[in-house]
């Protein structure tokens, strides 16, 4: 015991001299989050070989009630290191559009890794292929200890690695020219799951993004003398070495990752919202667009502050990606995201806002509450395409992701065209490298998600779904939640069991598919034949039983020969029928010629329900869901019927698209010219 | 010479209204193919809908993703179409062409025996002297590359987006003139063989492309003029379009109207082009023709410069 005390104090005090080596102000006054993963890196970067050579410092307590043999690390950058691994396997060496070039492959490389004490761990190193037993893929080794950690305890390893990075970037990470996007590229501790009793460490796969332990990062990064850099947290100070270089010291607080960007060729911005220092990295040939940048930051941070709760970081740093650059940008770490744009682009083209608003938007979604997106893409990037549509519909109004040339496109359309194009291939939750494809996983992971958190909010109430997102927040920051944890907060705040509506949201691939059938409205004659008295029945009688609402339940009526003049009386008869499997309650608004509508409602549960009406009017049209309020709903096309074909909508269309058939023909180098422009990213 | 073909141009178009009316037709015909099959399906699909009322106005993105992803099958039968259709259209022009032009260098209105006779005798002449030509055609979008090259001569492999923007421009740009250069060969090709009613189509390729490169400013200057007129056009008519959204059959009327009533427009340029060519054409040879009998035949006859028609 005095041993592992003796450890334990040796590991506190390396600890606190590497402060003191390196002073740095506090962010916080208090820890926001339980600090399990701290990391102290030291960072040269060799620009010509994408070199970079390092030397961690990893302080890791167990705040777990686990006694803990051994330990478990990504190694991310080896998803780079040949064709073999499961990441280029599974990617087909295409990540996002990009491919590296030739030799443009990057691995990292652990040279030693060794207790305070000096006892070299190099050895007991083994990778392991936890996901596909792939033994060629090399992003994840256990390091059995010598001695296990105990609850309470701390462990300290001093690990030097060196690490290539790719080029171009590609996967969010990589070199190109002079310009470097560095993330994912240390060894990285994965997550100790209380729980489960086991390491939460997976392999660094095509379709997975991260899941990690918050923790303090203090990172010294040596890059040229010229060379700006920006990061994850606050640069607390910059030394000249006097060889051409400069060491970049940058510290954060209550964050789960950390990623760096560095070139001679930033132009910097800086805006401030809400007391948040927003610093913009622009390309000297989109530097045009820097107030664009800016200002899409600020509604970023505007909105999630206003509808979830406060961002407690300082600063936010957006970095636009170098031309030939593509694979580092629309990425997300704490207080640092990429964004991505193209000189020339349109303003009603808001690629750049959506980008940013997105990227932004994980800094709660990923970084407040640091979900597991290894296993539950959804949490993070669904909830925040969820919130994105939001605010790019609050700030831009109509057509807010697209409005050129008359054409208007909302984001939260968008959201659902992504996910009616792949909505049955898998449930929404899965493992990220199980879906069936990329756009499975897209569809899950993003549209499909937002979608379906819009068709919530339109069931609860957008006063009662802010509640529940608020809470959810509250109760989850600095922590992991789950999909479980998700729904028990909007059990309880919304006061209803949406049980049913998640787990066929997120646990099944059901579509959700309400169609009207069939309508038909004809006049009511009299019936024919003997009555119960055995004499004939007067053929001009309408006398239709029906209930207050003017609902038929028969369709018999009686004769009556002292019969007025009366109005004629129709029955109509609607059919709505439900094609996909999910079952969601429906309102159906029926209309009558003379004016009158009748909202009914509908559990929606049985396969059809029929409604049948008698009126002195006949039916014009019956419509499922006229508020537009499921946007699950993979076929709105079929939920109305009109009684009389009205040709205007298809006589428009087929009009136009005439025209530019007859146009096209007629010139067909139109199409030619059209390839002559393109924006490249 | 330019202003006066073009006058010309345009006035004997218009004169040949029924020359016009026919190539109007060819085009509709072919759109209203393409058309149909979107037609019948919108016609089961929506139109005892509400969006049948609705897609009258402005356009519906949902109902655009319910129609791309529910709808697929439609894109299989109209792609069916789009291999097809095309290609007869090229040679009802390429027929037609030879009509056109046998009218306007007979420098008569209209007559159905030289139209259509015309027209007959050319199709095949002039679909070999397509097929000859499309290595020309090649040739001139060679130029495209140009663009290429002096970027990368001027600013390396690695120029900044803003290089490379305004280099899609000038690319555009490019490609725009090999478009019109190729029209222009074409034309003068053509107008070579009616004039001369060559059968040799080698010899019509040849003097087409020394018709061109010998009078090139004026030629292209000729093209670029119609060519100007026909972008206003376009303006406007994307201005009063833009404005015919509302959801009533009078205005659905009236943008289809407006639509073909541009069209029209379009097939009459086309026909300008070939009469403001054709008269340039005739001008020019006849002026070559003067210089060249002037020496030996100081006393002008009364005779026509050969290769004119009489």
């Amino acid at each position: 015991m005095p041993k592992t005390r003796m450890l334990c104090y040796i590991a506190l005090w390396l600890f606190c001299l590497s402060f003191e080596a390196h002073p740095q102000q506090a962010i916080f006054p208090e820890p926001l989050s339980p600090r399990i993963a701290n990391y102290d890196i030291d960072v040269r970067l060799e620009v010509k070989s994408r070199i970079l050579r390092a030397k961690e410092v990893l302080i890791w307590h167990n705040k777990s009630t686990d006694v803990i043999a051994e330990m478990q690390f990504h190694l991310y950058l080896n998803a780079f290191r040949n064709t073999r691994s499961t990441f280029m396997k599974e990617s087909g060496g295409t990540s996002r559009g990009n491919k590296i070039d030739k030799d443009g492959f990057g691995f990292i490389e652990v040279n030693k890794i060794a207790l305070p004490s000096g006892e070299d761990l190099t050895a007991r190193m083994e990778f392991i292929q936890p996901d596909d037993g792939n033994i060629d893929d090399r992003t994840v080794f256990r390091l059995p200890l010598s001695k296990p950690i105990k609850p309470g305890e701390t462990i300290s390893l001093n690990i030097d690695f060196t690490a290539k990075l790719p080029q171009p970037p590609f996967a969010r990470t990589g070199a190109k020219e002079e310009y470097f996007f560095v993330g994912q590229w240390f060894p990285k501790v994965g997550v100790w799951e209380d729980e489960k009793n086991s390491w939460n460490c997976h392999q660094f796969h095509a379709n997975s993004e991260f899941y990690a332990d918050y923790g303090v990062y203090n990172v010294r990064m040596t890059v040229p003398a010229e060379n700006i850099v920006g990061a994850t947290g606050l640069e607390q100070n910059v030394t000249d070495n006097g060889d051409g270089t400069k060491t970049h010291f940058y510290h954060a607080e209550d964050v789960h990752d950390f990623a760096w960007t560095t070139t001679p060729e930033f132009k910097e911005f800086f805006t401030e919202q809400n007391g948040v220092k927003i610093r913009v990295l622009m390309q000297p040939d989109h530097a045009g667009q820097a107030e664009r940048h800016l200002a899409a930051a600020r509604v970023a941070m505007e909105y999630h502050e206003k509808w979830y709760g406060d961002y407690p970081f300082p600063n936010l740093t957006v970095v636009d990606p170098r031309r030939g650059a593509g694979g580092s940008g629309g990425m997300e770490y704490p207080t640092l995201i990429t964004a991505g744009t193209a000189y020339g682009l349109p303003d009603g083209l808001r690629v750049v806002e959506l980008i940013i608003i997105h990227e932004f938007g994980h800094n709660f979604w990923y970084h407040l509450l640091a979900s597991n997106e290894f296993e539950e893409s959804w949490m993070d990037e669904g909830i925040n395409s969820y919130t994105e549509s939001r605010i790019m519909h609050a700030a831009y109004g109509e057509g807010s992701a697209i409005n050129l040339f008359g054409i208007k496109l909302d984001d939260q359309q968008f959201q659902r065209i992504s996910y009616i194009s792949n909505a049955d291939f898998d449930p929404t939750i899965r493992k990220a490298w199980e879906y069936y494809n990329g756009n499975s996983y897209g569809a899950n992971s993003y549209s499909k998600p937002a979608t379906l958190l819009f068709t919530l909010e339109n069931y609860l109430g957008t006063e009662t779904m802010l509640k529940c997102m608020q809470e959810y927040v509250r109760r989850w920051r600095f922590k992991h939640p789950t999909s479980k944890d998700f729904i028990q907060v909007f059990n309880e705040t919304s006061g209803q069991n949406l049980d049913w509506f998640f787990d066929q949201a997120l646990n099944s691939r059901a579509t959700l598919d309400y169609s009207v059938a069939s309508i038909s409205s004809k006049e009511l004659t009299s019936p024919r034949g003997f009555d119960f008295t055995m004499k004939t029945t007067d053929s001009t009688a309408t006398d239709g039983k029906q209930d207050d609402d003017g609902r038929a339940d028969s369709v018999n009526g009686r004769g009556d020969s002292t019969k007025k003049k009366e109005p004629k009386q129709y029955e109509s008869k609607v059919n709505i029928r439900r094609l996909g499997e999910f079952v969601f309650p429906v309102e159906v608004l029926v209309k009558f010629d003379n004016g009158e509508e009748v909202r009914e409602h509908w559990d929606g549960r049985e396969l059809w329900k029929k409604f049948t009406y008698q009126k002195p009017a006949k039916l014009v049209s019956a419509t499922i869901d006229p508020d537009k309020r499921i946007w699950l709903d993979v076929n709105m096309s079929n939920n109305s019927k009109t009684l009389e074909a009205n040709m205007l909508g298809v006589n428009k269309l087929s009009a136009r698209w005439m025209f530019w058939m007859q146009f096209l023909l007629d010139s067909p180098e139109w199409a030619l010219l059209s390839r002559g422009l393109n924006f490249s990213f | 010479m330019i202003l006066e073909s073009l006058k010309v141009g345009l006035r004997r178009a218009w004169a040949a209204k029924r020359i016009l009316i026919i190539y109007y037709l060819a085009n509709l015909f072919c759109g209203v193919v393409l058309a149909v099959p979107l037609r019948n399906l919108l016609s089961v699909k929506i139109s005892e809908t509400l969006l049948g009322e609705s897609l009258g106005g402005r356009f519906d993105m949902n109902f655009f993703a319910d129609f791309i992803t529910n709808f697929d099958h439609f894109g299989s039968t109209w792609f069916g179409l789009v291999m097809i259709i095309p290609i007869f259209y090229l040679l009802t022009n390429v027929f037609l062409s030879g009509g056109v032009l046998s009218v306007f260098a007979s420098e008569e209105k209209y007559s159905t025996t030289v139209f259509w006779s015309g027209s007959a005798r050319y199709f095949g002449r002039f679909l070999r002297l397509w097929l000859m030509a499309l290595p020309v055609f090649g040739i001139f979008f060679l130029i495209i590359f140009l663009e290429k090259g002096v970027t990368r001569l001027f600013f390396g492999a690695d120029p900044y987006q803003s290089i490379t923007y305004w280099a899609g421009w000038v690319r555009t740009g490019l490609m725009a003139s090999a478009v019109m250069l190729s029209y222009i060969y074409f034309d003068y090709a053509r107008i070579y063989a009616v004039m001369h009613d060559e059968t040799k189509m080698r010899r019509a390729w040849l003097m087409g492309l020394k018709f061109m490169f010998g009078n090139f400013a004026k030629v292209v200057l000729l093209a670029l003029s119609m060519a100007l007129i026909s972008v206003v056009v376009m303006l406007v008519y994307n201005v009063l379009a833009n404005q015919l959204v509302a959801a009533n059959a009078l205005v659905v009327l009236m943008l289809f109207l407006a639509q073909q009533v541009y069209i029209f427009f379009r097939m009459y340029m086309k026909l300008a082009a070939f009469a403001a060519q054709t008269t340039f054409f005739q001008t020019v040879s006849a002026a070559s023709a003067m210089v060249a009998t002037e020496p030996t035949a100081p006393e002008a006859t009364d005779e026509l410069p050969e290769g004119l028609p009489a």
